[in-house]
């Protein structure tokens, strides 16, 4: 919302040498961020009023003159003008050369061949308005030679402009008493109330409109209308407001249509309040009713605007049709035109809920449906009409008001008394404040404080404020607290026991895994989004529909929650592949399935934490494979997650985009919890990836719970042990996994490891053949091996190889 | 190689002893010298010290021999043997360094490496900027007693929005635009989530953190995601102040630019905390001067704060009238932009890895 500073010295005239600048900073400080802030009107010190003597064609030109202007004091200058509406007698401002107007420095210079002396204005140029049709025309009255800002003082304005998110609480502050009441509680200065006409309220004679009210109340989705006021006033003349008038909407950034609008929009940005003027003979059998729409019923708005209706809209309704939706705009058919003689003034107070949800249906947020769904002081809606219908008045001397003020009101406003003091208020926030100043501030913002400065009050909340804003003792906290300004509170810690925070060990453990990918295996952690579509879902073989939906997506390439990492980082490997070939990253991200026996719609769909990582390698050899596995491995091994094994792939563990071949699956005490595989081929072709790329997939959440919390230690063995080497021969595609378990179940408790030190592949071993050698250590922990035990052991080993059938390799 | 037939030199001829031990010494320590000459390596040296000087070696046999002797002759010729004893094994040491000496100098002469040759490109990998400044903040509140807490992506209205005093048809909800899921429940709008369900968990007093995605349906462009990282914090005891509230933000604030950062708290509506502020600071980026990141401002709305809403309390089964606490919300996401003067909210989903690994 803009804001006009002569607009509010009108209402608090209050004194300070701060600059535009800082006069918004505090603003923000106290009361609402100010986002920008502007001067007005700073070279109208500089243009004069000019009188026109005479126009002449110009020689060169069909569309310019030669204007002869009288600037005062008998100095007269040519100027060459384009201005359709220049001719003799009229008074117009006038910039001599030197003088910047919108931005670009008067020049005396030759147009065209004829010298011209400075510049004629049009408001446009001036910045007042956007009325660039012609020049603008002072009043007749005017003397030549005489500066514009002496001629119109209000035209030098400062214009803030607050942030509307930041008033979403404070239904007071959309006009510009309530920001006047602001700075005279922010510079200590005094507000002058704003007085309504209520002799107005009483006028003689009878309207022919009657006004019915459907519905009871404010609150809830039932909701109508807590206040309807109307007042009809014949001998109306629509005509183009004037000047000050259109300056002073313009300024703030509204466009001026005629007197009546006008003045219905000067009042919403004065009190807040939005009004609407009804032609009086455009409302069919003279009846406004306030009720809702028909389904389907249809407006044609005063925008243009065609809109279809639903039975929870509010509307202004005459005996036909809906002439208005409430609260949100005026139907074209009501509206004033330029043959109006009689206005039908409404000045209500709509269901905030119902506004809101109209407008938002119909994509509509105006002026007065912003105001509306804010929850709007109904007080205001009787001012608002008695200080319009006085603004008509003044402006359209003929017109009369016809009969009294119809005023529907379905609620008594309610009063809301809070009790508190001001030890209270300054607890809370922690600073000294003195009870006095507590006092003040409350009483300048409008406040009614009963009982002793320094005892128990009584505090009553403003009319304005009472709406929802303020309530309870907190919010009269802030109150104080902003007024006061929080950087004036000094800061201290609470008093606090000193204990150790309770250690999130899932979030430890994220963290442990994320750092040793990092630093172990020199992977980068990525983030990728939880949201996918349809097309992505299908590249991969998934089963779009099987996914989490959203109800508003964006696109439809990020509508569903994804059920799956891996291919995503597929995505991503191609797209770093484009700079790099050898790289490889990590994630832990969430996956979403819906939940399997969900029953009330408060159940939430099952969210687990994944690892992937996807490591892109230059050349397609098989030791990638084993790079990765070994970095999973170890991985677990950190993390402490006991049990775990790789073992071949089951039809199940393999994602339909993973090589079947080169794919290993984790298991955790029997349980899947992930896999380790290169991308199928299919899947490398068709997203174009080169080298090597090598996936793997675990659960996190399953590792975190097959995790050993602690260190188990044991003492290092006090015997020595006796290394064994053996090697086999073995058909090429048995796992070295199944020889070693035939080799751990014939050495028994006495083999304390065994490890793999060499495959071999060749000549040596025959075709379809390898060579598997052990690295095997046996010992005992309470005593040395004898000779014969040893002996023993490692014949029951390799008589236990060559009766599985792997030979022994000399 | 040719190799030296020690047990032929020194061999164990009486005759021979005889004249060790009765002549002259000088003989045997010549063909002593002659043979060390003839060594060509260090397995060879270490031969011939065994044969003499082993337990079974030659001199050691000499001098177990000389308790055949008489009283006279035993000293007489343990003089001697002791004599060539120690002339051997000097010697012998003074071949065994020059033989180390050798050694080392050759391997001195022979390794070299090229230093621009860069053979072995083992990566150094790293965290993302977002969970380096995420654990950063972790560490910096667990320090002072807060818990860290998380919870689930997918939230119900109720924990999103209810219990966060913003109902239904209220116009706050405009500020926060949601995705809402078909089965009625919504992507997390803000960590705020994390206070509920850490309020329906713990009793007062308590101190947590939340950090966490989040999800609004905005147009992305460079300074809006549809997913950004917020961390949640909330303190909640008897007299809780606005002033204790100002002091861990600023403990907060020194500890993550460890600079002087100009800030400003001024009011800002949070349908959640009563009185509510909005903490800005003075844009890092562009110094105040005004860019893309503050939009033109110069001010950067880092952190929403305010004490918690009685409202709020409630929800969370905290009886407003015995205890009052403050809550924050910090947008991780921003603070990364901020700190290192990224100018592009998007890099951070990009995966793109010449963006990320620059943060080692």
């Amino acid at each position: 919302m803009q804001i006009s500073l002569n607009w509010i010295r009108q209402f608090c005239p209050f004194e300070t040498t701060e600059s535009p600048r800082e006069i918004g900073a505090r603003f923000s400080l106290h009361t609402a961020e100010v986002e920008h802030w502007s001067i007005r009107g700073s070279n109208l010190s500089q243009i004069l009023v000019a009188a026109v003597l005479g126009v002449k064609p110009h020689p060169n030109a069909d569309r310019l003159t030669v204007v002869e202007v009288d600037i005062g004091r008998g100095e007269k200058r040519d100027v060459v003008c384009g201005a359709p509406n220049v001719r003799p007698g009229i008074l117009v401002p006038y910039a001599a050369p030197g003088i910047v107007v919108d931005g670009h420095e008067i020049r005396e210079t030759k147009v065209r061949g004829v010298l011209s002396q400075g510049m004629l204005c049009s408001e446009k140029e001036l910045e007042l308005s956007v009325d660039s049709t012609g020049l603008w025309e002072l009043p007749p009255d005017a003397l030549a030679g005489t500066p514009i800002a002496t001629l119109r003082p209000d035209l030098r304005d400062v214009i803030l402009e607050v942030d509307n998110k930041s008033l979403t609480h404070r239904p007071d502050l959309w006009g510009h008493h309530g920001i006047a009441r602001e700075f005279s509680a922010i510079y200590h200065a005094p507000l002058l109330a704003l007085k309504a006409d209520d002799g107005l309220a009483n006028s003689r004679g009878q309207s022919q409109i009657r006004v019915s009210v459907e519905g009871k109340g404010v609150g809830g989705r039932d909701g109508f209308c807590r206040r309807y006021c109307g007042l009809q006033i014949d001998g109306v003349r629509v005509s183009p407001s004037p000047d000050w008038l259109r300056h002073r909407l313009a300024f703030i950034g509204a466009r001026s249509v005629n007197n009546i609008v006008d003045v219905t929009n000067y009042i919403l940005f004065e009190l807040g309040q939005p009004l609407h003027a009804f032609d009086t003979q455009r409302i069919e059998g003279a009846e406004v009713r306030v009720r809702r729409a028909h389904q389907g019923e249809e407006l044609d708005l005063l925008d243009g605007q065609e809109v279809k209706l639903d039975h929870e809209d509010l509307v202004i309704a005459d005996a036909r049709s809906a002439i208005a939706l409430a609260g949100v705009m005026g139907g074209a058919g009501s509206q004033i035109t330029e043959s109006t003689t009689s206005i039908f003034l409404e000045s209500a107070n709509f269901a905030p809920a119902r506004v809101r949800r109209a407008s938002v249906r119909v994509g509509k947020r105006t002026d007065s449906s912003l105001r509306f769904e804010k929850s709007l002081d109904p007080e205001n809606a009787r001012t608002g009409i008695l200080r319009a219908a006085r603004m008509v008045l003044d402006l359209c001397p003929e017109a009369k008001v016809i009969g009294p003020l119809k005023d529907l009101a379905h609620e008594p406003a309610q009063t809301i008394e809070i009790s508190t003091s001001a030890a209270i208020l300054t607890r809370r926030l922690g600073a000294e404040i003195e009870a006095r100043e507590v006092r003040a501030t409350l009483d300048r913002l409008g406040f009614l404080v009963r009982g002793d400065t320094g005892g128990e009050w009584k505090v009553r909340v403003p009319s304005w404020r009472a709406t929802k804003d303020v309530s309870m003792r907190e919010d009269l906290v802030e109150e104080i607290g902003r007024i006061h300004g929080y950087d004036q509170i000094k800061p201290f810690a609470p008093e606090w026991t000193c204990d150790s925070p309770r250690v999130n060990e899932h979030r430890r453990l994220e963290r442990t895994a994320k750092e040793f990918l990092a630093l172990h295996c020199g992977m980068s952690e990525i983030f990728t989004y939880s949201l996918v579509g349809a097309a992505h879902c299908q590249r991969f073989g998934l089963d779009p529909q099987s996914h989490l939906k959203l109800k508003n997506p964006m696109s439809e390439d990020m509508d569903r929650l994804r059920q799956e990492i891996a291919p995503m980082h597929l995505e991503k490997a191609v797209e770093n592949q484009r700079y790099a070939r050898s790289f490889g990253f990590f994630e832990l991200g969430r996956v979403y399935r819906k939940k399997k026996d969900r029953r009330q719609a408060s159940d939430l769909p099952d969210e687990r934490s994944h690892l992937a990582g996807c490591i892109s390698f230059e050349k397609k050899i098989p030791e990638n494979f084993y790079t990765v596995r070994h970095f999973v491995l170890s991985l677990l091994e950190r993390l402490r997650v006991a049990d775990a094994q790789v073992v071949p792939p089951s039809e199940a563990s393999i994602k339909p985009w993973a090589h079947p071949g080169v794919h290993a699956r984790v298991r955790l005490r029997s349980k899947d919890c992930g896999q380790i595989y290169r991308v199928h081929p299919a899947i490398e072709a068709i997203l174009g990836l080169e080298g090597d790329v090598i996936l793997f997939d675990l659960d996190f959440d399953a590792l975190f719970e097959s995790r050993q919390r602690e260190i188990i230690y044991q003492s290092p063995l006090k015997y020595p042990t006796v290394p064994f080497d053996v090697a086999v021969i073995a058909p090429e595609r048995v796992p070295v996994s199944e020889i070693q378990e035939k080799i751990e179940k014939a050495a028994g408790k006495l083999l304390l490891s065994a490890e793999v030190f060499d495959v071999f592949h060749g000549e040596q071993s025959g075709q379809g053949q390898k060579s598997v050698a052990f690295h095997l250590i046996f010992g005992a922990l309470d005593r040395t091996l004898s000779g014969e035990e040893r002996k023993e052991i490692e014949e029951r080993v390799m008589e236990a190889l060559k009766s599985s059938g792997f030979p022994l390799r000399q | 190689m040719e190799s030296v037939d020690f047990a032929e030199v020194l061999s164990p001829d009486p005759a021979h002893f005889e004249h060790a031990v009765k002549e002259d010494l000088s003989t045997i320590q010549a063909e002593f010298a002659a043979l060390l000459r003839n060594v060509s390596d260090e397995k060879e040296l270490a031969t011939l010290k065994v044969h003499l000087l082993g337990k079974k070696g030659r001199i050691t046999g000499l001098l177990k021999e000389l308790g055949q002797l008489s009283p006279d002759e035993r000293q007489a010729c343990g003089k001697r043997i002791n004599e060539l004893k120690s002339y051997v094994e000097e010697a012998l040491g003074e071949a065994e360094a020059s033989f180390v000496d050798r050694q080392m100098r050759e391997r001195l002469e022979t390794e070299w490496v090229d230093v621009s040759l860069n053979l072995s490109r083992r990566p150094v990998g790293n965290l993302h900027p977002v969970s380096q400044v995420q654990y950063e903040i972790e560490d910096i509140f667990s320090a002072m007693g807060f818990e860290v807490l998380d919870g689930p992506h997918v939230e119900t209205d109720e924990v999103n929005f209810e219990a966060l005093n913003i109902p239904k048809e209220h116009p706050a909800r405009d500020m926060q635009d949601t995705f809402y899921l078909e089965d009625g429940n919504l992507l997390r709008t803000h960590t705020s989530t994390i206070q509920v369900r850490g309020m329906q968990r713990l009793k007062p007093p308590f101190k947590i953190i939340g950090p966490g995605k989040v999800f609004r349906s905005e147009r992305i462009d460079a300074s809006h995601e549809v997913t950004f990282h917020q961390l949640e914090g909330m303190m909640v005891n008897r007299d809780i102040k606005v002033a204790h509230l100002i002091h861990f933000m600023k403990v907060l604030l020194s500890s993550i630019f460890r600079r002087e950062v100009e800030v400003r708290l001024r009011p800002g509506y949070f349908p959640f905390v009563e009185p509510g502020f909005e903490l800005d600071i003075r844009c890092l980026l562009c110094s105040g001067k005004g860019c893309s990141v503050c939009k033109q401002v110069g001010w950067v709305e880092l952190l929403p704060c305010g004490m918690v809403h009685p409202n709020v309390l409630r929800a969370g089964n905290i009886d407003p009238d015995k205890y009052s606490g403050f809550a924050f919300g910090l947008g991780l996401d921003r603070l990364v932009m901020m700190r290192y003067g990224i100018d592009d909210i998007r890099h951070f989903h990009s995966a793109d890895l010449r963006f990320i690994r620059q943060f080692r």
